[in-house]
């Protein structure tokens, strides 16, 4: 018997909040797709096929490097594997989905879905997941269409600033994360820069392979300098 | 169609979007990935950062050759932004201002 009492109207109601913040950056995105020559069909469908957010950036950011696809394809993975820890705690609270219906829900799982519904008290059923993950989803693809719309009326110096949004968007996301966390932080985000820069421009290390090393070697070193503060 | 390579682009999409589907996909049918090692689950935690650090370095300043301020100083600007809580949506639209700004004059 299905014990669940969320209905795919809170659902909804709850995803609003996501759609509200997707949709501005989800412009953005559609801006650096216009910006990187993309058409609107192409930049449409990576919002629809890969529902990635940042990987998604990534992916336009190495494919204009020239970066080859196996650099590209395994720079988004990484980048997504987070999605692996906040699906298992969603899968957890799941009621009674299973299948095909198991399948979406998974789909659709980004880092608000996961923040909204592992906090709600009750076990998660399929109406409202849908309810939830759809609203955040149109927000998503509907300003990827808005951003690409917009960028093509912008005049060229426009569209070569507008060329910086993917920029700034990580640099204000990782401001945010150095707000949380501190000089680590900032720290692993310098290292990984640093050696992006001295592997692509100093030894000519191709776009995509010097993004995959720098970012793992980061990591390693950002993870190890943790388990000695901690002791 | 774009391309920028001898693949079609949407061919490039379509296998990023296999990629993190699988990645999606795996914890609602395999169990475990609870249960990793520690400093795996610390490095997992580190990874996006370590990402953001890649993504803006160099490109915010090599994509603007000699005007390689505009884009150092709209980095600025966002961080700015971001430090100080306001929305992120704020703190692009500025760097875009800014960038615009140093690129013309």
């Amino acid at each position: 018997m299905n014990q669940t009492n969320l209905t795919a109207r809170e659902g909804i109601v709850d995803g609003m909040p996501i759609f509200i913040g997707y949709f501005p950056t989800a412009i953005a995105f559609g801006l650096v797709c216009r910006n990187a020559g993309l058409f609107l069909w192409e930049s449409t469908f990576s919002s629809l096929a890969v529902y990635g957010g940042s990987s998604q950036f990534l992916g336009v950011n190495l494919l204009v490097s020239g970066a080859a696809i196996l650099e590209i394809v395994l720079s988004m993975a990484l980048v997504n594997l987070r999605y692996a820890f906040e699906g298992a705690a969603v899968a957890r609270k799941l009621d009674n989905v299973h299948g095909l219906k198991r399948f979406i829900v998974g789909f659709f799982t980004t880092d608000e879905v996961f923040s909204i519904s592992v906090l709600k008290g009750k076990p998660l059923g399929w109406g409202y997941m849908v309810g939830l993950e759809l609203t955040a989803y149109t927000g998503w693809v509907s300003g990827t269409v808005v951003g690409c719309l917009v960028g093509a009326m912008l005049s060229d110096e426009w569209q070569l600033a507008v060329g910086v949004t993917l920029y700034a968007m990580f640099s204000a996301m990782w401001a945010g994360e150095v707000r949380k966390g501190g000089a680590r932080i900032l720290f692993v985000g310098l290292c990984a820069g640093l050696a992006n820069s001295a592997l692509s421009l100093g030894l000519h290390v191709g776009a995509g392979w010097s993004f995959v090393i720098s970012m793992l070697g980061a990591t390693f070193v950002g993870a190890l300098c943790d388990g000695r503060t901690e002791r | 169609m774009s391309s920028f390579h001898q693949i079609p682009t949407v061919v490039i999409f379509l296998c990023g979007a296999l990629a993190t589907m699988l990645v999606k996909e795996i914890p609602y049918w395999v169990k475990g990935l609870d249960r990793l090692p520690p400093f795996l689950v610390k490095c997992m935690q580190i990874l996006p950062i370590a990402a953001m650090g890649a993504l803006i370095f160099p490109g915010a300043f090599h994509d603007y050759g000699p005007q390689w301020y505009a884009g150092t100083g709209a980095i600025a600007i966002a961080f700015a932004f971001g430090y100080a809580k306001r929305p992120t949506i704020l703190g692009i639209v500025a760097s875009i201002i800014l960038c615009y700004l140093l690129l013309v004059v």
